[in-house]
């Protein structure tokens, strides 16, 4: 077997000319900022008004050291600046006893009274309790105190102590609620995420929204964010209306803070390896098993088996599996600038990210730029943010149907892998000398040059003017524009007999363009005990997808890889489609002194995707909260600092699932008839769309608790939630006579997901040492109420559809035929009966004896039943983090209960059946000799469908608890660094998925679907572990400097 | 400042509350063709006619496969082989063992429900876009030729389902079915479908204006006047109305035919109506038209004329024939059989080359392999003698002597363009055939006048009859041999008369012998068996029939489960 070598590529290597350019220009964009901010202010400088009085200080933190980044606040004004730094600021008040209010994330907020002094020197302190933490909650902030419905902040801290791949990781087992699956470990893969429950049969995605923008995170550079919130129940979405069913992630990315430039610099190294593998048969073993499978089946045994059972094997075994995994790098390097002065600030960050992958060919390199700025001039707002990603990744390829794991298990041993004297230099195999048609995966990958690029420019430029003291208006402006690209060139290949006959290149690019423009008005009084908070906007929005493709087949040297070198086998394609969205939404929030507060939501969405007298929809919403803690016969408590009841009603729409035109019946061309033997085409109706299509509704009821204890160094969040989807889409048949005997998609189902979450955090800080405890669990009920009489079959495996989904059981239960055990022998065989007569009369020894569980004396599909839910009954989340002096330990584990797998792999371990090489399961077949066991016999051709019924066999349970991540930094001591001129360096080595516990046999138990993509096929094909990219074993170092 | 703010803030919303009806309607989707925007020209117009035909010739819902096969399978021509795998339902149906969750039964549904949408969109849309093409060579009698098509076309298609399911069961489906509540229909009174049905066809019998399936200028293929005249013709023989039925079938016949509904005649022989360089021919009236295989080819495809494969029997050393489904449910010789049985071809001794030697009809040496000195097959320049193989005695399932359905296939494997496998033909399928018109108007006549068997008279049944014997007798050299064995010998059918004298025929018999041996697998004798109320003499071997309510098949169950309108 050839070497794999690891490469250790350089930093920035040579795939970065294209994003360099990129950068050139935001550089040039970035001076044009500076020399802006300069001209800035100078405009403020002059505009001073002779009556203010100017007011100068210092920020310092409880050691004394200056505290950069402090916003200052005039009290009841909007007149604010942030403190340099050194923690210096200098604020024009209106009056001698004005009050300064100051804020900083993590900190109390401090109001000092001037009196006046004209030079004030204040001490922020730290706060434990996180009631003062700003919230975004879409369109709009709160205090986290005020919140009144169920929204959970993500602790984003813990991407840049210990990097992730992709920003939906780092949601991951860290909040209740919200579910994530490895969908794959494959390099630029998202993994699915779920918040609260499945509550469709179709897409079940959350909306994203970054910087006010909804958008697609998959290419977001992690270290960018600033912020993460997961707005959960029907109270805090209902603002996000028709998108808003499935809940909303909102993202806030990094913005600067007051003061000189500061640069940091953040990177990593590490590698990746598969921690686990399948063990498959030697040759003497395969050969043992084919000749009893063929003997059995009544074949003949391919020359190659009998060869070796007569002979013995002496030749080469060539390590498949091991050929397929590698040891992959993994990389970051995380560079960014911000800054800013007392009337702006800016922020800019270059990123270079690369994954090799733990299987060969399957690279994923990322980059991305960022750049935003923020300015104030007297009582106008304004900014933009912009932003360029860019993203490759290599798809892995196959061969004849097969996935290369596959293959991987499937192939014999005695194939090598490189032949060079063939085209292309790797082996076929001779299917007379094997009896089998696994061919070459290594092969296959490495001649399928297929990749994707993803290109993303977001910009948006805002702006907001203070109309009174209490009335703002902001309006903002926003551009998204995507481009993906696919290039799949298959080379020539001599694999014979499972050739790449010809090469053929394959290109398609997909862009969007889609804008948003919003109009936003927000009114903010707060008079005597009374604190209200009014909100109004106007949204309007336009999304266009163009698509083309081409292809050609045959290039004569694989060095002239472009179309126009292909020299026949053309094909083209392309469409267009555009959604275009209007909204007028507002919310109302009121809180009276403080302990009794009401939010009420309401939006209205028009959107294309639907017809007439559908296309407008009503989102309600309101929430309730009291703080108990502040009522007066709670004074006396003194443990309790917090404590507050909520509870939201919301309906929320989904419109996912619709896809542009959806509700216009169109025309099929290529309908085509022959007059005087020739060919005349035909365009007609051929199928039909409802018309009246509309979205799916969910509505949520929720209530919970918060609890804050010994001054927030103990926090407790409890919710319960009943979420209930209607309107759901079905595709229902159509009667036959319309013309069509297909389906038609109606809204007609309903879904329950309820459950309850719970999270708690404790804080301690004693000197220098520090610890925080986190823990978190999930419980979920997810029920299909009604299907309108139409379950629905999915989840395709080789034996068949393996999920079933229909009223009363959780969405796509694995659904098949209950296995008893294997016959030992043909006495128990005879005395398997039903009133008299043999279940199964043609079984053999070595059979699986199956369930006649309708008790009619035969097996059949009426003999079928729920196998159980691929959704985890209980999710649970558990971080812990230790500080020291300079050293910080983390630790996460992450883990699922109550959910099955249907290891699809098994088929592959246990096949026995077509000559395939098999896994060392396979060992444990009933032989005459070996008849109890749980493994059937070998025979060809499967008589009695031991493999190709979908049955129980295949379902394991897919609990595990898994160490995600463990992280130990170590912060050189201040006194070092300063010397020269850096002010943090922090080091860390960090390793993901070092231990997981689990009963699963295969790869991996952290599977998402296998189906792709965000349609409905995700979540009817869940849990079936088709031979998945497994999640990596991950070891990394890196290290972080604050200049 | 503040009040330019408000206005600006007004105009906007104001701006976008009066034009956002607008900006969230994106109907226009590139990516499809929508029914309310396309159909405005002529040569769109005739694409939604082109499509209303394409009904015919697709696999799903054409007679390449589904609706073909219960064509030809439903009847006594055809038994099951038991040997093609993954044909059950299929091997059902040939034995009448009828179940409404059967796939042939809803494929048959299905696949006509589909065809009358295909001619409801032609019918609706065709107005229309005269309407709007403002295009002079677009004139009112283009639009009724199409319209006259579109009519036959939909009618065609009610024709067989009501045949099928019967008239009750029918329900009629005027126009494209646009909202929640088109869907579901219950089915019509047969009263209310014998009227539509008829309707239909005197609709596009009074359209269209060509009566001939080959005149020039109009494209061999499309319906004519005289397919629309012939299949109203058949539609009243088969609900028993002989005089209505006389008077459309007469129309068509040579000697007494109105010349506008097409001057139709036999082929000189009998077999140009069954190869495929003899397509749309004098005598053909109604043919589905199959493509080139070399461009269509394959399993599954549309336009390919692939049924006579199954019609077969597959043997290994004549794998070409390689379907093999159902096979002639027929004997040569069968001693069983009552002198008065009307299902046998006829044979008869001569001495050839001095010696004695059975000779069969010449019919059925067109009709089947298989035959003792029949036709042969070769494959890659080798004979393929049916007999010689010793095929013609083997039993399969429970039945010695086992043939091959000849007609429509090719005799040899070179005989397609490139001499690919000759069981994907471009061959049509001949759906209404003059001398089938004939023995029909026989058949009115016999019930008309069952008395008049002047031989000369054209208004006798004896009269039509011999036309198409005489016809029988015209030899061609197709095979040589098979017209070799009769150099010299008398070889000569006997006449109508005289038949029926030597068997004690009734005039009714005379015609049902008559239409077995010249229509044998056309697809004639599902209608024949239930017009004649013939049971179980003529279907002995086929283990479900009841008798001729078995020709009727149930309505499938999907369309009882899935249309909340159909009375239960």
């Amino acid at each position: 077997m050839k070497q794999k070598l690891i490469k250790i590529i350089p930093a920035f290597s040579s795939g970065i000319r294209k994003p360099l350019l990129i950068i050139k220009l935001l550089l040039l964009v970035f001076i044009f900022n500076t020399l802006y901010v300069s001209a800035a202010v100078l405009k403020d400088e002059s505009s001073k008004s002779p009556q203010q009085i100017t007011v100068t200080g210092t920020v310092k933190d409880k050691d004394g050291q200056p505290m950069p980044g402090v916003n200052v606040v005039v009290e009841g004004t909007t007149t604010g600046v942030i403190a340099d730094a050194n923690g210096k600021f200098s604020i024009d008040v209106p009056r001698a006893n004005a009050v300064l209010v100051f804020s900083f994330v993590g900190y109390a907020e401090t109001k000092v009274g001037l009196s006046g002094r004209t030079t004030i020197e204040i001490t922020m302190e730290e706060s434990t309790e996180s009631l003062e933490e700003i919230v975004v909650v879409g369109y709009g902030t709160q205090k986290k105190k005020d919140v009144t419905s169920a929204i959970a902040v993500v602790d984003i801290k813990q991407i840049s102590e210990s990097p992730v791949a992709n920003l939906t990781t780092a949601l991951q087992g860290v909040t209740p609620g919200v579910e994530v699956q490895g969908n794959q470990g494959r390099p630029g893969e998202m993994p699915t995420v779920r918040i609260r429950g499945v509550g469709s049969v179709n897409s079940t995605d959350p909306l994203y929204v970054v910087d006010g923008v909804p958008a697609d995170i998959a290419t977001i550079n992690p270290a960018d964010v600033e912020s993460m919130q997961v707005l959960k129940d029907a109270a805090s979405s209902a603002i996000y209306g028709s998108r808003g069913a499935n809940g909303v992630v909102i993202i806030t990315t990094k913005s600067g803070k007051s003061g000189a430039p500061r640069v940091s610099y953040n990177g990593y190294y590490g590698t990746e390896s598969a921690w686990k593998t399948i063990d498959v048969l030697n040759m003497e073993q395969w050969a043992a098993m084919v000749s009893e499978a063929n003997t059995a089946g009544g074949t003949t045994a391919p020359p190659l088996a009998t060869d070796i059972l007569a002979n013995g094997y002496s030749g080469e075994e060539t390590d498949w599996l091991g050929a397929l995994f590698q040891k992959g790098a993994i990389y970051e390097n995380n560079f960014d600038i911000s800054g800013g002065t007392s009337n702006g600030n800016y922020f800019f960050s270059a990123s270079q990210f690369k994954q090799d992958g733990i299987i060969i060919t399957t690279p994923y390199n990322r980059y991305s730029v960022r750049m935003n700025s923020n300015w104030q001039a007297d009582k106008f707002k304004f900014g933009e943010n912009i932003t360029y990603n860019y993203a490759k990744n290599r798809v892995q390829g196959s061969n004849g149907g097969r996935d290369v794991l596959e293959e991987g298990i499937k192939i014999t041993q005695n194939i090598p892998i490189y032949n060079p004297n063939v085209l292309g230099g790797y082996s076929g195999y001779d299917a007379s000398l094997v009896g089998h048609d696994a061919s070459n995966p290594v092969g296959s990958l490495e001649r399928q040059e297929n990749y994707n690029y993803n290109k993303r420019f977001v910009a948006d430029v805002y702006g907001e003017y203070q109309i009174f003291k209490d009335l703002a208006f902001r309006s903002t402006f926003g551009i998204n524009s995507t481009e993906f690209q696919n290039r799949n060139l298959v080379l020539k290949t001599d694999m014979t007999p499972k050739n790449f006959a010809n090469t053929t290149l394959n290109e398609s690019a997909t862009w969007t363009y889609n804008w948003i423009w919003e109009n936003m008005l927000t009114y903010r009084k707060i008079f005597g005990d009374h604190d209200l908070t009014v909100m109004a906007d106007y949204t309007s929005e336009y999304y266009k997808t163009h698509n083309m493709a081409a292809g050609g087949t045959t290039i004569q040297t694989e060095t002239n890889d472009v179309l126009s070198k292909t020299e026949g086998g053309y094909t083209v394609g392309g469409y267009e489609n555009v959604i275009s969205r209007i909204s007028y939404l507002g919310r109302v929030m009121y809180s009276y002194k403080g302990k009794y507060m009401l939010t009420a939501n309401f939006r209205r969405d028009g959107s294309s995707k639907f017809g007439e007298g559908n296309k407008w929809g009503n989102f309600p919403s309101a929430s309730l909260a009291w703080r108990i803690s502040d009522e007066s016969f709670m004074k006396n408590l003194n443990s309790v600092s917090n404590l507050k009841l909520r509870t939201s009603y919301g309906i929320v729409g989904n419109d996912y699932p619709i896809g542009p035109y959806a509700y216009i019946s169109g025309l099929s061309s290529g309908i085509d008839y022959t007059f005087n033997a020739a060919k005349y085409s035909g365009v007609t109706v051929n199928g039909f769309n409802n018309a009246s299509l509309k979205w799916e509704t969910v509505k949520q009821f929720d209530i919970g608790a918060d609890l804050g204890l010994f001054k927030g160094a103990l926090e407790v969040t409890v919710d319960y939630f009943d979420k209930r989807t209607e309107d759901m889409l079905i595709p229902v048949p159509l009667p036959a006579s319309s013309g069509n005997s297909g389906t038609i998609t109606k809204n007609l189902g309903s879904i329950l997901n309820s459950g309850f979450e719970f999270s708690l955090t404790l804080k301690k800080t004693s000197g220098d040492f520090s610890y925080s405890v986190t823990g978190n669990f999930t419980t979920l009920h997810n029920e299909v109420l009604d299907m309108g009489g139409f379950p629905i079959t999915s989840g395709s495996t080789e034996p068949g559809s393996a999920t079933r989904t229909d009223k009363g059981y959780p969405i796509g239960e694995f659904y098949g035929y209950h296995m008893l055990g294997v016959f030992p022998d043909q006495a128990s065989i005879d005395a398997y009966v039903y009133n008299g007569t043999k279940i199964q009369p043609n079984a053999k020894p070595g059979d699986i004896k199956w369930a006649d569980l309708k008790a009619d004396g035969v097996i059949d599909q009426n003999d079928r039943y729920y196998m159980g839910s691929p959704i985890p009954t209980f999710t649970y989340g558990l971080s812990g983090n230790v500080a020291y002096k300079g050293f910080d330990l983390s630790l996460f584990f992450q883990g699922v209960q109550g959910n099955k797998i249907f290891a699809e792999l098994v088929t592959w371990t246990q096949g026995m059946q077509n000559n395939f090489n098999a896994g060392v399961d396979a060992l444990r077949r009933w032989t005459p000799t070996n008849t109890i066991t749980d493994v059937p016999r070998a025979v060809r051709n499967d008589p009695n469908g031991n493999i190709m019924k979908v049955s129980d066999r295949y379902i394991k349970d897919g609990a595990y608890a898994r160490l995600k991540n463990i992280s130990l930094g170590y912060t050189l001591p201040k006194s070092l660094t300063e010397k020269a001129n850096i002010s943090n360096v922090r080091v860390y080595v960090t390793g993901r998925n070092l231990i997981t516990i689990t009963k699963y046999p295969f790869f991996d138990p952290e599977i998402g679907s296998n189906a792709l993509g965000t349609g409905g096929s995700v979540n009817l094909s869940r849990g079936i572990d088709n031979g998945y990219y497994p999640q990596a074993r991950t070891m990394i170092m890196g290290i972080q400097i604050d200049f | 400042m503040k009040n330019k703010i408000f206005q600006f803030l007004i105009i906007v919303v104001l701006f976008f509350t009066s034009c956002e009806k607008d900006f969230i309607t994106q109907e226009n989707d590139k990516s499809r063709y929508t029914p309310s925007t396309f159909y405005n020209t002529k040569a769109h117009a005739q694409q939604a006619l082109n499509a209303a035909y394409a009904g015919l010739n697709q696999w799903a819902n054409g007679y390449v496969w589904f609706l073909g096969l219960m064509h030809y399978v439903l009847g006594d021509d055809l038994y099951e082989t038991g040997y093609a795998a993954g044909f059950t339902p299929w091997g059902a149906v040939t034995n009448f063992d009828l179940v409404n969750t059967q796939s042939p039964i809803s494929d048959t549904w299905n696949g006509y429900y589909t065809n009358i949408l295909w001619a409801n969109t032609a019918l609706e849309v065709m107005p229309a876009a005269q309407a709007a093409a403002n295009d002079p060579t677009f004139t009112q009698d283009v639009l009724n030729n199409y319209m006259g098509q579109a009519y036959f076309l939909r009618a065609f298609m009610y024709y067989n389902l009501a045949q099928y399911f019967g008239d009750d069961k029918i329900i009629i489906r005027k126009s494209v079915p646009k909202t929640e509540e088109d869907f579901a229909m219950a089915p019509s009174s047969a009263d209310e479908t014998f009227k539509f049905i008829e309707s239909d066809l005197k609709m596009a019998q009074s359209l269209l204006t060509t009566g001939l399936n080959n005149t020039s200028g109009y494209e061999k293929g499309r319906a004519t006047r005289g397919a629309a005249t012939a299949l109203l013709g058949k539609f009243y023989i088969n609900r028993g109305f002989y005089t209505q039925a006389a008077a459309e079938f007469k129309k068509l016949l040579p000697g007494v035919a109105d010349a506008t509904y097409g001057a139709y005649s036999l082929t000189a022989n009998y077999r140009d109506n069954f190869t495929r360089t003899a397509k749309n021919n004098s005598e053909s009236v109604f043919e589905i038209q199959m493509n080139d295989f070399n461009q269509q080819g394959g399993w599954g495809n549309n336009d390919v004329n692939w049924l006579f494969q199954n019609f077969t029997l597959n043997r290994t050393s004549w794998a070409i024939m390689w379907w093999n489904f159902a096979v002639p449910n027929f004997k040569l010789e069968d001693p069983t059989a009552p002198p008065t049985d009307v299902s046998q071809f006829e044979s008869w001794s001569e001495v050839i080359g001095g010696v004695n030697t059975k000779v069969y009809d010449y019919r059925t040496y067109e009709t089947f392999w298989g035959v003792p000195n029949g036709a042969n097959f070769t494959e890659k320049g080798v004979v393929k003698d049916w007999v010689a193989q010793g095929w013609a005695n083997e039993t399969v399932a429970g039945k010695t002597g086992v043939y091959g359905i000849r007609k429509y296939a090719v005799d040899r494997d070179n005989e397609g363009p490139t001499g690919l496998d000759p069981l994907w033909s471009d061959n049509n399928l001949r759906i209404i055939r003059l001398s089938d018109i004939m023995l029909l108007y026989a058949e009115c006549l016999a019930n008309l006048n069952p008395s008049n068997v002047t031989p000369g008279d054209q208004n006798s049944a004896i009269y039509w009859i011999n036309l198409v014997r005489t016809r029988a007798n015209n030899v061609a050299v197709d095979q040589a041999h098979l017209y070799s064995t009769r150099a010299g010998v008398n070889g000569q059918l006997p006449t109508a008369q005289a038949l029926m004298t030597a068997k004690g025929w009734t005039l009714l018999q005379l015609i049902q012998h008559e239409r077995y041996a010249e229509g044998f697998c056309e697809g004639w004798r599902k209608e024949d068996m239930k017009r004649w109320k013939v049971g179980a003499s003529f279907v002995k071997s086929k283990y479900g029939w009841k008798g001729y309510q078995s020709l009727t098949l149930p309505v499938p169950q999907s369309e009882i489960d899935n249309n909340p309108a159909w009375p239960r």
